[in-house]
């Protein structure tokens, strides 16, 4: 879906009735987090669901697990040797 | 409406594997720290798409099992990270970049989003990103 809005006054933009039927969470009182990642884009998602999407404690478990697991050499090494040679294999 | 600011950071690809197979690196304390901010909400972090491949390549260089690249995967993309598709403005810029100081576009990508975002990149390659006073530059072990 994609429709136009108007920025009015004080940055004020009202959410079109066509979004807001379609994507319940934007409703009042909502908190929403705003963020800018382009200079042409910003993304609004709710707040709740920024809050919750990351499961911390499954995460840092899996980063332990990994961090245990021997490798040969660094991967940050690698990183830096494959940006300057890895294209000329 | 709440309004909350966190402190936005660029993240070169060299530190996001620190969260992952990073047996035999270094910095990991300084990486947990970053990290722990990320958790707490003090910080986001950004990166070029461009950071989804190279640590690709870099899992398949390890020749590891499959079960532990389909861990190092599935961990990577749980990352709270923002990848960011680069525009023609921050591509024309790691290109001036590139040339101006006889890096890779690669290290120069990361540089030029920083410079986009007007935001600190955190990285472990300062040898080659820390060339530009234009591009505020933190090296890893200085991260706190």
């Amino acid at each position: 879906m994609q429709t136009v809005g108007i920025v009015r006054q004080r940055g004020q933009l009202t959410i079109p009735d066509s979004v807001r039927k379609a994507v319940k969470w934007i409703a009042p009182p909502s908190a929403v987090s705003i963020s800018v990642v382009k200079p042409d884009e910003i993304i609004i998602r709710p707040q709740s669901s920024v809050k919750e999407e990351v499961d911390w404690d499954q995460l840092l478990k899996d980063i332990k697990k990994l961090q245990a697991y021997p490798v040969k050499g660094t991967m940050s090494e690698f990183i830096v040797w494959d940006r300057e040679y890895g294209h000329n294999d | 409406m709440a309004t909350t600011t966190k402190k936005k950071i660029i993240i070169d690809s060299s530190v996001i594997v620190k969260w992952l197979l990073s047996h035999n690196e270094q910095n990991l304390k300084q990486a947990h720290s970053l990290l722990t901010h990320i958790k707490k909400g003090q910080v986001e972090c950004f990166t070029p798409e461009l950071a989804k491949y190279e640590i690709g390549n870099a899992i398949l260089n390890k020749k590891i099992s499959n079960d532990i690249a389909e861990l190092a995967f599935s961990t990577f993309y749980r990352l709270p990270i923002r990848f960011i598709s680069e525009t023609n403005k921050a591509a024309t810029y790691a290109y001036q970049l590139a040339e101006d100081h006889r890096i890779t576009y690669y290290d120069a990508a990361f540089m030029a989003l920083a410079k986009e975002q007007d935001a600190p990149l955190v990285t472990d390659n300062v040898k080659h990103q820390a060339k530009s006073k234009e591009v505020k530059v933190v090296a890893l072990k200085d991260y706190k």
